[in-house]
């Protein structure tokens, strides 16, 4: 009885033991970098105090820059940035954005636990399915777990899926909802509460819009022609072209 | 005859001269290797200044291995301005090789390295061989692993858009030593490569439009290993075509329909259903539209819709029409998400200056009354009747809704991330003409004579003579008004990082809106008196609500009353006001806010019941991050009290105290936390005192009393409302910890929560919760599945003994992907046993048979109810995605209840999904 009391008490003295104890394993530093900047415009910033790191890209620089555990990325009114992480997982970044990577990743294998704080505006993610990597993107009032999947998140705690599946939890009173396809999330102001429910097409579309902005990849296909030649025998001839698409 | 000669020789000189002088544009550099390597690709590259594509024919290299006789040839690709081959030495025994290089121009020049006879003059080169032996290029080394990140094979790209980008992954103890080498087109370009141990990166400079192979290679002391080799397309994005003759498809809608099945045995009842869902959305330039359905045999007219449909059509950001069923959102205390079949339309102009929404429509369709006839009720006495009541009864659920109408909108001036004043208002009523609604006899007249053909004769004469004596069963249904009139104001300083954000309303309820607003005649009858003015204010207001004497609060005030000369004034009540402010500071380390809100007893909004009504106080939360935003903390104080009007005998004041702590490492080898604790202690001021019981059961007294001295010196003891005093101490916690184990990982939480509330002024108040859940989440590495184990156990005790419930669940599910990830299998199985035992709170028997309750207190009841039951359900699943667009869905659910209330549920739907 005396026990079950003082349960409560003994586990957060111990809760906080162990939290300390876990600050200096945390913050290991790992050189490997965790992503790299694929695509931008036109002014993207990445800092990193503690690395006294402080760039502004440049288009002209043809150079992917490389983001390492800690290193903040910063759009300006008008900057848009695509971001590549080791498991090609890819992070849209609207403009306005301000959002900090941090993560691990094995040397010897695939495996790494990537984290995207956004502290400000909105990304956009397809984080791809392969393998048992950890992906979260956390907001002052929500951590969404994701695997396989395309969803955005803005800095406010709303995070909403167009695909597969995140799990999202509100950071204070540890309340974990999973989204599926088409399905959003609001994590309230205090962080203790979810609001949920499922998203139209045309809201899908609209919370799409803007995020299209650095694709640019063409798409090779094929076009046939079929004729018969002087003899009456049919041929076909095979043409290649590129279509823009997304 | 010598001029002759010489005017031939001269323009001879001048051909010759203009000739020369062409060629002569074009000067080939080259730095030639100094030996050519046997079995390596060997790199020749050729700078012609000044030429461009336009210029270029085809070049080529010309070559031949020990003197031969003759030159075999290679074409030779113009890249970036230079003329490059990959040359392989494919003779194993050649020691030597020469070379020329020609390039052809459209203008029919050439243009040739050595520049003189080349023929005659080749470069001549030794051959040597390989100082490292590759090995097969299939072969790899299997200690290395990579992720190409880009390009994807068989990507094609804008020039200005390659970007090469492969991690590596590897463990350095056991790989040999040796360096990554980065070839594109055969041509090593790892110096010019941003590299590092475990990534390696190359932006190439202007591709030529076309293929292009990235090679990556690991090369030690003795070999070399293939790490991948793969192909992408260059191609000027001015010559790709839209992927769509209209727009980039883009004005292609969108879409995706829905057909399902379900059969369903439910408590015993069979039923079977079948929906059909759409959604189809597009865009033209910027016009979007989208329509969306939901139809369902369960749709019935004894319900709100369960068909739901609805159109929408945006222009930019300036225009947006909602019709069908939509879900408005005018203010908190007005409309906010409320479903209303109508229209919603906003518009939004000079960069969101000028705002202005409308809607109209219904909040509730209406649902006929259906009655069950008129039962009579004989009151006998000795024999003898002496009273019969008539009651119009209905049918099982059969009590109506009248049709809700609602008109709303808003208007506001200003940008709302820097300053906006709003105007807002809300009307809603029921039209009384919507259903027949029987209120008295004379209305039942109007209906169905089967109504009241049970009725004698004389019975029904009664009745016409005092229709008001038939009774509706737990009355008629009442149709109700209500106007919900405001204000807005919303700053944003510091780009919108600090935000204020006020709203006050003001509210009002007709509870029946029968009869129309008050007249002079009707005030007469209430015993008032009211002028025609006024009377002819409240007809213009009508408009807006009708006001009558069943208004939740009257605005009207009675002088002298019970006299000859009692008078009505209108008046404002501030019950019926409400409002919130909130002012947020929300920087990326730390989000504060502070709101505080007013909401009287009487503010009533029928398209938002969710509002609290008398509530008045502050709430303030601040949330910081610490430790690189790994660590959460929350620190929070609410202190709330009702009776804002001062309308009751005890203000009830609570204070809230709140924190959390919450640990969220990125590596997940720590484990996460999340601890928290909140206390709050509420209490209305009121002492416990009641003499009349002993002190041993003083906290269960019935009633509450107080000594009050008056300004005479007088005594009296007074009854007063029920004391609160009471503590809550809530303390939660969670753990989760990642761990890898037999190739899975897992992911295992352990949850606890503690609730406590200790009444300090009632014996039976106390609650007691605690909840321990625990849960194992599991991943396999080779193939797609994903399995969970969970464990729950909660005890609660609620009233301090009245109810106790004790519940043990454990489930467990799994998700399996397989056919290439085209086929998802799920199921799941849980077990609940639910024990449950609950005491009646009774008055003590003893003192409760002296008829005097004063002196009454409670006590549980001796007999204790037991309740015990255990469920089980079963879930399987499975979805087919038969191609991209078509998709099949199946559910099967089977529950067992054991115990109290036993039954057998099940559930078995098809869906079908088409995306288009």
């Amino acid at each position: 009885m005396k026990l079950r009391k003082h349960l409560p008490a003994c586990l957060t003295i111990l809760a906080l033991i162990v939290l300390i104890g876990a600050l200096k394993i945390e913050f290991v530093k790992d050189d490997r970098p965790l992503a790299f900047v694929k695509r931008f415009k036109p002014n993207v910033d990445i800092e990193n105090r503690s690395a006294d790191r402080s760039k502004r890209l440049d288009l002209d620089n043809k150079k992917a820059e490389l983001l390492y555990d800690g290193d903040t990325l910063k759009t300006d009114s008008e900057g848009y940035a695509l971001v590549v992480f080791m498991d090609k997982s890819i992070v849209k970044v609207k403009p306005q954005s301000l959002l900090i990577v941090r993560g691990e990743s094995e040397l010897t294998s695939k495996r790494s636990n990537t984290r995207i704080d956004l502290s400000l505006g909105e990304i956009f993610l397809n984080v791809e399915p392969q393998g048992n990597n950890d992906f979260e993107v956390s907001t002052s009032r929500s951590l969404a777990s994701v695997k396989g999947t395309q969803f955005g998140s803005n800095s406010d705690g709303y995070v909403w899926v167009r695909e597969g599946q995140v799990d999202v939890t509100a950071l204070q009173s540890g309340e974990t909802v999973s989204l599926f396809e088409k399905m959003y999330a609001q994590v309230n102001e205090n962080a203790n509460g979810i609001e949920s429910g499922t998203l139209t097409d045309d809201d899908i579309n609209n919370l799409d819009e803007g995020f299209d902005e650095l694709d640019e990849e063409m798409i090779k296909k094929q076009i046939k022609f079929r004729f018969k030649d002087a003899n009456g025998q049919i041929r076909e001839v095979t043409i290649d072209y590129y279509e823009k698409g997304n | 005859m010598l001029s002759w000669v010489l005017r031939i020789a001269l323009l001879c000189l001048c051909a010759i001269f203009i000739q020369a002088k062409t060629i002569a544009q074009f000067t080939v550099q080259h730095q030639s290797p100094t030996a050519l390597v046997s079995g390596e690709i060997n790199t020749l590259e050729f700078i012609v200044p000044s030429v461009n594509q336009n210029d270029v024919q085809d070049a080529f290299l010309f070559y031949n291995y020990d003197d031969g006789i003759g030159f075999e040839q290679q074409e030779v690709l113009f890249r970036n301005g230079v003329f490059t081959v990959n040359f392989e030495v494919d003779e194993p025994t050649a020691t030597s090789m020469e070379y020329y290089f020609q390039l052809n121009l459209r203008s029919g020049a050439q243009v040739f390295y050595p520049e003189n006879a080349p023929t005659e003059n080749p470069i001549r080169l030794d051959i040597i061989p390989s100082s490292k032996k590759p090995s097969n290029n299939a072969e790899k080394n299997a200690n290395i692993e990579y992720t190409i990140l880009s390009p994807e094979k068989g990507d094609a790209l804008a020039p200005n858009d390659v970007v090469i980008a492969i991690a590596l992954f590897y463990d350095i103890n056991t790989l040999e030593p040796g360096e990554f080498k980065l070839f594109i087109d055969n041509r090593d370009v790892t110096e010019l490569a941003d590299t590092s141990d475990y990534f390696i990166s190359y932006v190439p400079k202007d591709l030529k439009n076309g293929g292009h192979t990235v090679k990556l290679e690991y090369h030690t002391d003795t070999e070399i290993f293939l790490v991948e080799s793969w192909d992408f397309d260059v191609v000027d994005p001015s010559q790709a075509r839209s992927s769509d003759f209209n727009n980039g498809g883009k004005n292609r809608p969108i879409g995706r329909i829905e057909l399902g099945a379900r059969s369903q045995k439910i408590g015993g009842n069979t039923n079977d259903a079948y929906t059909a869902r759409s959604n189809i959305s597009g865009q033209y330039g910027l016009l979007r539209y989208s329509f969306n359905g939901f139809l369902t045999s369960q749709e019935s007219d004894r319900l709100q819709p369960q068909n739901r449909y609805g159109a929408n059509l945006q222009f930019g950001k300036w225009l947006r029409f909602d019709a069908g069923h939509v879900y408005p959102n005018i203010s908190k205390f007005t409309i906010s998400g409320r479903r209303v079949y109508g229209i919603n339309t906003q518009i939004n102009l000079l960069k969101d200056n000028f705002n202005v929404q409308f809607v109209k429509g219904e909040v509730n369709r209406k649902i006929n009354n259906l009655y069950s006839g008129v039962d009579t009720t004989h009151v006998v006495n000795n024999g003898m009747t002496v009273d019969t009541t008539y009651t119009l009864g209905f049918e099982d659920l059969g009590k109506g809704t009248f049709t809700r109408k609602i008109t709303a909108g808003s208007i506001a001036f200003g940008n709302e991330n820097k300053f906006q004043l709003g105007f807002h208002a809300m009307k809603v009523e029921d039209d009384t003409t919507s259903i027949f609604n029987v209120r008295n006899y004379n209305y039942l007249l109007e209906g169905s004579p089967s109504l009241y053909s049970n009725l004698s004769v004389e019975d029904r004469q009664k009745l016409a003579d005092n229709p008001e004596l038939l009774q509706i069963q737990n009355g008629s249904v009442r149709p109700q008004g209500n106007f919900v009139a405001g204000t807005t104001l919303k700053m944003g300083f510091a780009k919108n990082r600090i935000q204020l954000e006020s709203e006050t309303v003001a509210s009002a309820l007709n509870n029946d809106i029968y009869g129309g607003p008050l007249t002079v005649q009707g005030a007469d009858d209430l015993g008032f008196d009211l002028d025609q003015k006024d009377a002819d204010l409240l007809d213009k207001l009508s408009r807006l609500i009708i006001i009558n004497e069943n208004m939740n609060v009257l605005p009207i005030r009675v002088k002298n009353i019970d006299t000859d000369s009692a008078d009505a004034e209108t008046f404002f009540p501030t019950n019926i006001l409400g409002s919130n402010s909130e002012l947020s500071i929300n920087y990326p380390s730390n989000n504060f806010k502070l709101q505080y809100r007013w909401v009287g007893p009487n503010f009533s909004s029928l398209a938002n019941s969710t509002v609290r009504k008398d509530i008045a106080g502050f709430t303030a939360s601040d949330r910081f991050r610490l430790f690189k935003n790994r660590l959460y903390v929350t620190l929070g104080y609410e202190t709330l009290e009702d009776n804002v009007t001062n309308n009751k005998d005890a203000t009830t004041k609570s204070n809230t105290y709140r924190s959390n702590l919450s640990w969220y490492p990125v590596s997940r080898k720590l484990p996460r936390m999340s601890v928290s604790a909140r206390f709050r202690n509420r209490e209305n001021g009121v002492n416990r005192f009641n003499p009349n019981v002993d002190d041993e059961f003083k906290n269960a007294a019935v009633q509450n009393f107080a000594i009050d001295v008056d300004e005479f010196g007088n005594i009296d003891t007074l009854l007063t409302p029920v004391p609160k005093e009471s503590i809550t101490l809530n303390l939660s916690g969670s753990i989760t910890q990642q761990f890898e184990l037999l190739n899975i990982i897992h992911d295992a939480s352990l949850s606890i929560n503690n609730l406590n509330t200790t009444d300090n002024v009632f014996a039976y108040g106390d609650v007691k919760s605690s909840a321990i859940s625990f849960n194992l989440t599991s991943r396999f590495s080779e193939i797609r599945l994903r399995t969970q184990l969970g464990l729950t156990f909660n005890n609660t005790e609620t009233g301090s003994g009245q109810t106790e419930i004790n519940i043990f669940g454990l489930y467990t599910g799994a998700s399996y992907f397989i056919l290439d990830n085209k086929l998802n299998l799920n199921g799941r199985l849980a077990i609940t046993s639910n024990t449950s035992k609950t005491r009646a709170l009774i008055v003590e028997p003893t003192v409760q048979a002296d008829n005097t309750p004063e002196n009454d207190y409670f006590v549980l009841s001796p007999e204790v109810n037991e309740s015990d039951f255990g469920t089980f359900v079963i879930q399987a699943g499975a979805r087919y995605d038969v191609t991209k667009n078509h998709s099949f869905i199946f559910d099967a659910n089977f529950t067992n209840v054991s115990g109290t209330g036993n039954s057998n549920d099940r559930i078995v739907a098809l869906r079908y999904l088409f995306n288009f």
